[in-house]
């Protein structure tokens, strides 16, 4: 056989043999690493690795970039997604409310986390339009591999790495968007005094009705319901926040919202929205932490709950 | 139908082995110009309509240029290929411009059209100066004018690469074979996997207008040139490989263009057959640099940036091009790593009239480049930066590594297969049409 036949047989072989390794691990073990596909999945596979957890941490993306688990608890796992909707959060507190060991469940309250849209707790696969490629449409129904490809996209290479060693990761670490960001700005810790700025809002539960009172309000109930059901504490959490967002969810009507929503379901709600912390702590207007704000309002945070017990 | 389409994969692979089968180089070619159809008509079957015609004239118009070379017969033959080029690209910009009320016509734009035109009026032009025989065989013209690896995105291939390899039989070459599906691999990654990365996020910074960061709004620049630069060198690379596996070789359209130490130097590795055809039917006979050698590349040039589109975007792109190729020629010439970098930021510069939708966003991108307030956003996508970093600082490795030459060692042609095949799975596929499409 030639020298450039033995080449052209052997890149076939390879083409194949990916393939066909890839479609075999796909279709007889690849449901936990499949779980990368989507950042929801992604979580609750990852708490379903680590087995056991003391604390989960719930919420949007504020919630992730402001909140460290491990300063919370060692072990705690954090759970929280951005672009998130009560609904996502009831579906991801009732499957992390059956985890072994747990004790804590922090919950984040924002509008951002109460949005009323659907639950987007899976990815859908690659489509291909039957007209347009009927061959890519006909295999992709039925190769697994092609069904689940997308868990080798480069944004879920760090994902498949967190579900195959999860004792290294705690879920907080997957802010992709602000990798680059955060490597540009000075590392420093927030010294204890600095964490005065954090002033818990102390408003107190006013009387609510209508629509979206009753939908956030039952929403949040079934989350915190959830988590007592099997003996797990609930606190509910809200960020800081700056400029036109502090507007919104800093008025009145925001506060006494969060609070009678916090009475309704029964839980004590740390409120840290209209906290006015040093701007450099947040990365942008959308109330997402840098990484001293993130120290900053976990060590905060950590100090209420220790008070707490 | 998409390069990146599995349905046009799988029809190759399948017209592959049926070609080497079969004996007969007149059975090959059916083989070909039946798949070639199929392709082009998958999308919209009434565009076969104006290829096949297009075959038939131009067939006719060649025999009859050799038999009676006259320059208005050269003029008429083409005259009348401009003239559908006019009708279905610029006759909505040409109404447009009028001041008066007219029937605009039907949007509709055969893909293709540009590169298949200027294809055949380089023929009838080869054949007038009787550079080449006119064909004799109708199906050998036939697939030379509707082969799909070439026909909608280029290169543009002149007879004289493409007709005597189409007319004698070829026996297979393993090596071809190998080369063409490593680069048909290549090519869907350069698309799948860097271009259409990019971009949702060059989308997403041009949609913002006034509100796009002054730093986004550079590293969009960026972004844009390699996004450009990867979109159209996966087209033009899957095509070489295309044309490999039926021992057709194509010409090379990029030659590591942002590594040109000039502009001019540029324009002889960014699309090389446009280049190369402007060079030889529009800039030499106008007089080349012979007299007014400077005016003659504006004109070239602008021309050339109205061939990419119809919208004075294009005309303005192709216009600073020919004007800076003008300039350049009067200033001294500048060290080597000078020269690249200055030509590099300059051609990725040049790209933002290319890439603007019209002239009030051009404005409104080049204000947010360099006009005050100078807002930076520390919220910039990891993966932009990523990729597009990456593809950049990399493209003088690629185009070292493709196309790939015989004799090298293929020890790391393996590993870099799996790297593409697995990369490639994850980007799902190619989510858009080649840029070049819609030229």
């Amino acid at each position: 056989m030639s020298h450039a036949r033995t080449r052209f047989f052997a890149l076939l072989s390879l083409l194949c043999w990916l393939f066909g390794t890839g479609e075999c691990i796909a279709r007889f073990g690849g449901g936990r690493v499949a779980a990368a596909r989507h950042r929801v999945s992604f979580k609750l596979a990852l708490l379903e690795a680590k087995g056991t957890a003391p604390a989960v941490v719930l919420g949007s993306s504020r919630g992730n970039d402001c909140v460290a688990p491990q300063r919370i608890a060692p072990g705690a796992v954090s759970l929280t997604v951005p672009s998130t909707s009560l609904a996502t959060l009831e579906h991801i507190a009732a499957r992390a409310a059956q985890t072994p060991g747990l004790k804590l469940a922090l919950v984040e309250l924002s509008r951002r986390q109460a949005a009323d849209d659907v639950a987007d707790i899976e990815a859908p696969g690659p489509q291909f339009d039957p007209e347009e490629d009927p061959v890519g449409a006909f295999v992709t129904r039925h190769s697994s591999l092609l069904q689940h490809r997308t868990v080798f996209a480069p944004e879920n290479w760090t994902r498949v790495a967190g579900l195959l060693v999860p004792s290294a990761v705690d879920g907080s670490e997957y802010f992709r968007s602000r990798w680059f960001a955060e490597g540009l700005r000075p590392r420093a810790q927030p010294a204890p005094a600095d964490l005065a700025v954090f002033i818990a809002g102390t408003d107190a539960a006013a009387p609510q009705s209508g629509p979206e009172w009753e939908r956030i309000s039952s929403g949040y109930a079934r989350v915190v319901g959830h988590f007592e059901e099997r003996g797990v504490k609930v606190v509910l959490y809200a960020t800081p926040t700056l400029g036109a967002l502090r507007e919104e969810e800093c008025d009145d009507a925001s506060r006494a919202l969060r609070a009678s929503v916090a009475a309704h379901a029964g839980v004590r709600l740390y409120d840290f929205t209209c906290s006015v912390t040093p701007q450099a702590w947040l990365t942008d207007t959308e109330g997402h932490c840098g990484t001293l704000g993130r120290v900053a309002f976990s060590e905060k945070l950590a100090q209420e709950l220790s008070a707490l017990h | 139908m998409l390069f990146t389409n599995v349905t046009l994969l799988a029809l190759v692979a399948a017209l592959t082995v049926g070609y080497w089968l079969v004996p007969w180089q007149r059975a090959r070619l059916v083989l070909l110009l039946s798949a070639s159809l199929v392709v082009y008509g998958w999308r919209h079957w009434p565009s076969l309509g104006l290829l096949l015609g297009s075959i038939a004239f131009n067939y006719a118009w060649g025999r009859l240029l050799e038999r009676r070379p006259e320059r208005a017969l050269l003029a008429y033959g083409i005259g009348m290929n401009l003239t559908s080029l006019v009708w279905f690209k610029y006759a909505g910009f040409i109404a447009a411009q009028l001041p008066f009320d007219v029937p605009r016509p039907s949007p509709w734009m055969p893909l293709g059209i540009s590169f298949f035109t200027f294809q055949v009026i380089a023929y009838l032009v080869d054949v007038y100066r009787k550079e080449i025989a006119a064909e004799r065989s109708l199906l050998v013209f036939a697939v030379f004018k509707s082969f799909f690896a070439q026909l909608v995105a280029g290169p543009i291939v002149r007879g004289r690469e493409l007709l005597p390899q189409l007319r004698e039989r070829r026996t297979l070459d393993w090596g071809d074979l190998h080369s063409g599906v490593m680069l048909v691999l290549a090519g869907l990654f350069l698309k799948a996997g860097v271009a259409d990365l990019i971009y949702p996020h060059v989308e997403h910074a041009w949609s913002q207008g006034e509100a796009v960061a002054t730093n986004v709004a550079w590293l969009t620049v960026y972004a844009y040139a390699a996004q450009l630069l990867a979109d159209f060198c996966a087209y033009s690379t899957m095509a070489v490989g295309f044309g490999l596996l039926f021992g057709l070789k194509l010409p090379a359209n990029f030659l590591h263009p942002y590594g040109a130490p000039s502009l001019r130097e540029f324009w002889r590795r960014w699309h090389v057959t446009l280049s190369m055809w402007l060079r030889d039917y529009l800039y030499i006979p106008l007089g080349g640099n012979r007299r007014h050698g400077g005016f003659n590349l504006l004109v070239t040039m602008t021309l050339g940036g109205l061939w990419h589109g119809a919208g004075w975007t294009y005309v303005l792109w192709g216009f600073l091009h020919g004007a800076l190729l003008w300039l350049e020629r009067e200033l001294p010439k500048l060290p080597r790593w000078a020269g690249v970098f200055v030509t590099f930021h300059l051609v990725a510069l040049l790209w933002v009239p290319f890439r603007a939708p019209d002239l009030a966003a051009l404005r409104v991108f080049v204000k947010r480049l360099f006009a005050p307030p100078y807002v930076w956003h520390t919220h910039v996508d990891t993966q932009l930066v990523v990729v597009t970093v990456l593809f950049l600082s990399l493209q003088g490795v690629w185009f070292r590594a493709f196309p790939l030459r015989r004799r090298e060692p293929a020890r790391w042609e393996l590993a870099a297969a799996a790297a593409l095949f697995v990369w490639l799975l994850g980007a799902g596929g190619a989510k858009l049409d080649f840029i070049y499409f819609v030229f």
